[in-house]
Parts: C-alpha cells; structure tokens; sequence
C-alpha cells in the first residue's frame, strides 16, 4: 500500500466477553471460549453469552428479524464507532463508509416449523400445494428480510445514519480480509474520509455445524481446538464479532487521534488442493508475499503471525508449508499465534476478530499462549507459545486468513509510533 | 450471460431489442396454488442444452445457479479469448443470493411431538440434500470458477441483495484501477424460483401476484405494476486493464470509467421514497468517473416494476440530472428478463455495456398506461438508435444498498 492506513477504533464480541478489554483479559489468562453444552444440538462451541436486544435498546419491531449475528454486529460496530470519535469529529453521513463480513444466515425452524406443518398431508406428507396456498402464511411476513445478511448490515446503518461506500461480503474467513482491504482503500482512494470495517460470524446452529460438518472440517470427538499441533482432528465452531475504524494516517493526525496501530499491506490470492476442503499452500503462500511486498518489507521484518491455523488437518498442513516456505531465512525466530484453541473458528468473523487482536498484542508486547497446541506438528518449523503468555516486542504482525474453497488473503500491521 | 432471453449474449441482445418477454407462466412442480404464477425461468431446452455443453468438471457442480455461474463464465472467458494457463493477476467478483432452503430439512427431522429435532439432524447430517448446506454456499461458485480457469488472484463474494452484482462490477473495477489486478471476471447468479424463493417475495408484499398473460406481468414504470417477477441467471463480464488489454490485441466493448455505492439509511422494508440514496449514488458516481450529467445519454434502471422503486428511481434521476432528465434514454432490463434478484446487475451491465457499444438500447415493456409519477423517457415498447457516449447502470438492494455504474465508449487515451 502506498499510504499507510490508520487504525483509531476497535472492538470485539466473543465467547470470552462482550468487548475488546475483557476477551483479551480472558484469553491471557488461558480462559476458554470453547465449552461443551450438555443436552444442545451444539455439544461443543464457543458461544457469546449475555447479548440481548433489549439490552441494546433495540425496538422489538426491529428485532424482530435480528439473530445472534445482527445483535454481534450492532453491539460490535457501534462500540467501534463511538471508540473512534466520529460524532466529535462531525463527519457526513455519506463520508462514512462500512464494509463487513458476513456468514450464511441458516434460518431457525421455529420460523418455519409451523409452515411445514400446516402444509402436511393426511399421512404427513408434505404437500407443496398447500403450502403455496395457506401453508406459508404462517410464516412472518418479515421473516424474508431475517435471511438476507445484508439486511442486520442494512439496520446497522440505519442505527448510525452510515450512508456512504459499502459492501457486504461473504461467506468464510477471506471475507473478512476482503471487507478490511476494500475499506482501507475506500479511504486511501477518497471514497470516503472514514470507514467501519468488520465482520461478524455466524451464529452456531445445527445447520450450521451440519454445513462444517459436511465440508469435513470439524472436531466431533474432543473439546480441544489444537491449531499446528500433531494430534489436531479439525476445528470447532465460534462465535463473535470484530469492528475496526479505518482512516488515512493523515486524517488521523488531523482530527488529533491518536491511532491504535496501522494498516501496512495486504495480499490476496486463491488457490486449492486437488482433494480437500482448504486452500493450497501456493495460495497461502502467495497471499503472505503479496502483503509483504505490498508493506515493502521483508519476512524477518515480522515479529509475529497470526495465522488462519483452524486446526484442521489439510487446512494446517497447507498453512505450516507456506509458513516454512514465506519465512524461510527467520522461520527458527518467527513467532505464530493462532486465536481459534481460545475462541473457535469464527468464520466470517475470524479476520477482523484477529485483527483486533492483533492490535492487543502490539500494545501489550505480549504473545498470547495457544491453548491444547502442546505437540507441535514436526513439519513446522517455527514456534508457538505454549504454556504462559510470553512477553516480547512486537512490531510488525501479519495476519493470514483462508476460506475452504481456496480462497486466501493476508494482512500487514504496524505499531504506531 | 444466461437468462429467460436466451443462452448467448447476442441471443439475449436480439430478443431485447425486439421486445420479447422472457416470462412465462410458472412451471415449477406443485405450484398451481401458488401467489407467484408468472416468472422468468431459463427455458427448459435452454437449461437442457446448458447442463450437455458445460465442460464435464463444471456440470458436476449440481446447483442450478452455481451452473448459471459456470456457464456464464465459460461464455465470457471464450469470448475474450483469453488463454488457458494459470494467471496469478487475475481474479474473480460474483454476487450470490440466498441459495436454496429446502423444507425437507424440517420435515424430515420432525418429532412425534412435532418439534424440530435437533440432534437428530447433526446426527444424520450426511442425509441432509448437499444443496442445502454445502453447495448453497454463496462463495462456491467464485471459487468453481477460479479453479476451472485458473485465476489465482482476488477472489471474493458479495451479498448486498438486488445491489449486489453491480457492487461486485465496481468492486473488481477498483481492484484493476488501483493494480491488485489485470483482469477480473465479475457479476453474478442467482435462482430463487425454488419453494422458499416462491413465497419469499409474496410475504414481503413486493412480489406482482398478476395471473394474467405472464409476458406483461412485469411492467415498470407503468401505473398498472404490480411488483416484481423473478428471473434467473447469470451475466458475468471480463473487466481488464487497458494496456493489458491493448497488448494482447483484445476486443473491447466499452470502458468502465466510474463506480459508486451507498446506502438509504433509512428502513430495510422499503427504500426512501425520495430516492435520496439512489441520487448520491448516482451523483457520486458520476464524480468517480469525473463526468458531468450532460454526458449521460442512457440509464439502465434498476427498475424493478414495484410502486416504491420506480417512482423513488425516477425523482433521483430527475434531482441527479436536472433538465438533461429528459434527454436521457432510461430502460427496465427487467421487463423483459424478470428480476434476477442478486444477479440483476450482471446482464443488466452487459445490456449498458452493449448500447454503449452499438447505440441501441432496447425498450422498456408493458409500458402502456404511464404512470404520471414516473415521466421521463422510458424507451417504452419499441427499441431506440441513439448515439450512447456513456450509460449508467443502477441496483438497489433490499435494505437500502445503492450501486451505479458508469460505462463509456472506449476510445482509447492519448499517449496510451
């Protein structure tokens, strides 16, 4: 990037608080979004607790068709937009710009369920017949807008008068990389003078976890989400949210903000294996050297990773070649973090999360310990914390991030100073 | 492109022009009682013929939209003549819709007692319809399409509704102008005329219940519309960067010189009623693309044949662009095509792309009560020859997202 972005608002919804302050707080202190649930359809995940529209002051005509992810996403960017200053700073509505990921939105049954049944035959079948003709008029007439996830992004705005550049994409990790890298150039190419940019997971559902489970990817036997590590089996699901406030470094200075970290670089890319559900080592490695180059520095410049590392076999075992292949002259000093063994795999809203992060770690100088990861895969060959958090300067991170489909993207962050 | 018009661009092209409807009456089974009776299926020989021609790795692909997606890109990749081969600068922007819901998931998993069970269906997820939880996926088709043709570069999935194919146009746009990039393939698929699609629509009161003649059910603009009719499809178009382009001796259709989106900010059951967010979008546009209104001479509406859009539409366009209103040649794609929802903008920007190109632009149908709300120049019925130095094309979505892009002829730059 030729201008460098600043960061000057941030915040965070996860299974270990509902902000930035308290989930970084947990995660130090080797605290465990990830728990199991007893007699749910989840047996094991990292769900946020505590958030209710109510308590967000949400009319109950709108949320009506808010789930879990548009109350994330609500709570996550107004607290981001608040943190940054932006009503002090009296910027237009249409200068504002809000990009965010977002996931599949699965439906509940219980919106349905009622439909289905009155649409049943005498021998229970189901009859589309009668659904078309009265069956589906059980269904709320504002229940279409609940499936759509532009719509939670849409309210958002309306809550904020955001009127201005925007996109939602979906629906995996990358698109979380996607929303931070097209509103940092929203600011950088004057498309607007601020912009909000997140993502948010989905919400774990049955479908939901069904859909992972499909793809291959989950762990269905431990509670242990063990990233890099020689006895991972696959990852669990997560919930959450992360919001950044992005603005060039020379706004920043002027409206007198001082920023939280910037934004250096980026790179993107795509490519899969021939078999399985990840992103092929090319991919991810060239996603990393794009950022670099696009930063202008070098791979020993980076002081730490925060990698995609989901915990998967394939997906892992893709991310540890490119790794070795990226940092092969500083691989034995390099550092490599991943936050999906404390708060799951947040999907669509793992980049932003890990962004926010990212931010923590830079001002606290301190590398968060990956939980479970006690057996490091041989292949790897850099390091992970372990046991205790371990303190050391942190200037420069990179952050990856991958979607399942081959999709791949990396992030540069520098330490203001 | 594919849509009710045709398999081929020029298909599609030809039958627009001549004003040909693509709506027919709804054919999908067990619908004889339903609210939605006209729609704007891709013709059964069509869709045969596609599902023989698409290569063999694609046709895998199941899905009836992730098959529009595969298709549509087979047709443009050929027909930009690029070369097999790895790329590592280029890449792929698509808009998705909702994918199917299928409600068998529910009823298969019910209880004695009638409840959902849960359980049950983790348990038994392997019999769950992959389409329902895998292959709906909204980034699977960019990612399809990248793999079969080897872009190893951006590849994302935009989800903003009606809007979205036209931010996805603009976002690749952006990614080639500031050199992340020398060619994207962008634009988007979509069905929704599966069961939850049908009634989607129906209960958001925006959807024309008419059970008259299907090929004038959707009539923007005129005072006897009665909401949208649902297409489906596929339009997705190479965007390249013009020295690359040059160099490898391309053919170029026109030139996108412009992009702009926002948002009404104002309910997500309706769109602002003044247009106010459709306006900036428009104004801002055109800024991006550093042009004033005068240089317009053809928008392709959004135009969605509901009460709400098209009169909002038609107030933007007049506060956008002043007096030279008039002048202006505005069509509805979606008279002829029905609404492709998600992918709407896609054949809508090769429409645009196309009159740009060849000075036509085709009519808008059905317009034969005009509504006195919307007064401008809607190329009612009957195809137009008109010089087009430059076009916008306009989405909304659902929500109150905005898009407009902005398409001149190319001409070529001195010096370049």
């Amino acid at each position: 990037m030729k201008n460098k972005t600043a960061i000057t608002g941030a915040e965070l919804i996860t299974s270990l608080g509902l902000d930035a302050e308290s989930t970084w707080k947990g995660i130090l202190s080797g605290d465990r979004g990830i728990q199991p649930y007893e007699g749910s359809e989840y047996k094991v995940a990292a769900r946020v607790k505590g958030l209710d529209a109510e308590s967000l002051g949400l009319h109950p005509r709108d949320s009506r068709i808010m789930d879990t992810h548009s109350l994330m996403l609500m709570k996550s960017t107004r607290e981001a937009y608040s943190a940054a200053g932006i009503t002090a700073s009296r910027i237009a509505p249409e200068d504002i710009a809000y990009f965010a990921a977002m996931g599949m939105v699965d439906y509940r049954t219980e919106d349905l369920l009622q439909a289905v049944l009155k649409s049943l035959d005498n021998d229970g079948k189901l009859n589309y017949n009668s659904f078309y003709k009265e069956g589906f008029q059980n269904i709320h007439p504002l229940w279409p807008l609940s499936m759509l996830n532009n719509i939670s992004f849409c309210q958002v705005a309306i809550d904020l008068k955001i009127k201005g550049d925007n996109t939602t994409f979906s629906a995996h990790s990358d698109s979380g990389m996607h929303a931070l890298i097209e509103a940092a150039c929203s600011v950088h190419e004057g498309h607007s003078k601020i912009a909000l940019a997140g993502g948010v997971s989905e919400k774990v559902s049955a479908m939901n976890i069904a859909r992972s489970m499909t793809f291959g990817i989950m762990n269905t036997e431990t509670d242990l989400c063990r990233p890099f590590a020689s006895d991972r089996i696959g990852t669990l699901p997560g919930e959450g949210s992360g919001m950044v406030v992005l603005e060039t470094l020379d706004d920043a200075e002027k409206r007198g903000i001082k920023p939280l970290a910037l934004m250096t670089g980026y790179g993107l890319a795509f490519g899969r294996p021939s078999e399985g559900n990840c992103a092929s080592a090319e991919a991810v490695a060239s996603a990393s050297l794009q950022a670099l180059k696009s930063a202008g520095i070098s791979p020993d410049e980076i002081d730490l990773l925060i990698a995609h590392g989901d915990g998967t076999l394939e997906g892992d075992k893709n991310e540890i070649l490119a790794i070795n292949k990226v940092f092969k002259s500083s691989l034995n000093d390099l550092h490599v973090y991943s936050s999906k063994s404390s708060l799951g795999h947040l999907m669509s809203g793992a980049s932003a999360v890990d962004m926010v992060l990212g931010i923590y770690i830079m001002k606290n100088d301190i590398i968060p310990a990956v939980y479970g990861s006690y057996s490091m895969d041989s292949t790897a060959g850099f390091r992970i914390v372990q046991d205790a958090p371990l303190p050391k300067k942190i200037r420069k991170i990179m952050i990856n991030s991958q979607s399942y489909e081959g999709q791949c993207a990396s992030i540069i962050l520098e330490k203001y100073k | 492109m594919v849509t009710s018009l045709g398999l081929e661009v020029e298909e599609n092209w030809s039958n627009a022009l001549a004003g040909i409807s693509g709506i027919q009456k709804l054919s999908y089974p067990e619908t004889e009682h339903s609210r939605i009776q006209a729609a704007g299926t891709v013709k059964s020989d069509d869709w045969k013929k596609l599902c023989q021609e698409l290569d063999p790795a694609s046709n895998k692909a199941d899905e009836r939209r992730t098959k529009f997606a595969l298709w549509a890109a087979q047709k443009a990749y050929s027909d930009a003549a690029l070369n097999s081969g790895t790329k590592e600068r280029a890449g792929v922007i698509l808009a998705a819709g909702l994918g199917i819901n299928r409600l068998e998931d529910i009823h298969h998993w019910l209880t004695d007692d009638q409840k959902f069970d849960y359980q049950k269906f983790i348990n038994e997820y392997k019999m769950v319809h992959p389409e329902s939880i895998i292959k709906n996926n909204s980034h699977r088709p960019a990612a399809l399409i990248a793999d079969r043709f080897g872009l190893m570069g951006y590849n994302a999935t935009i989800t903003t509704a009606c809007a979205s194919a036209t931010q996805a146009f603009g976002t690749a746009y952006r990614a080639i102008r500031r050199g992340d990039a020398d060619i994207m393939l962008a634009g988007g698929a979509d069905s929704m005329i599966n069961p939850v699609g049908l009634i989607f629509f129906v209960l958001l009161g925006a959807a024309s219940q008419s059970d008259g003649d299907p090929a004038s059910a959707c009539r923007p603009f005129d005072r006897k519309r009665s909401g949208l009719v649902m297409g489906e499809g596929a339009g997705i178009a190479v965007l390249e960067e013009e020295e690359h382009a040059k160099k490898r001796g391309a053919k170029i259709y026109a030139e996108v010189c412009g992009y702009a989106t926002t948002m009404d900010a104002y309910k997500v059951t309706a769109p602002d009623p003044k247009g106010r967010g459709a306006e900036l979008s428009m104004k801002k546009a055109l800024d991006n693309a550093a042009m004033d209104p005068e240089n317009i001479d053809y928008i392709n509406a959004h135009g969605t044949s509901t009460k709400l859009n098209d009169s909002a539409e038609t107030m933007a366009i007049k506060n956008v662009f002043g007096p030279h209103a008039q002048k202006l040649a505005i069509n509805s794609s979606k008279s002829l095509t029905g609404h492709l929802i998600a992918a709407s903008g896609g054949p809508e920007f090769i429409f645009t792309a196309l009159s740009v190109n060849r000075d036509e632009i085709h009519p808008t149908i059905n317009l034969t009560n005009p509504d006195p709300k919307c007064d401008l120049d809607y190329v009612a019925n009957t195809k137009r020859q008109k010089q087009v130095r430059a076009a916008i094309s306009n989405s909304f979505g659902f929500g109150g997202q905005n898009a407009s892009i902005v398409i001149k002829k190319y001409i070529g730059h001195a010096g370049a």
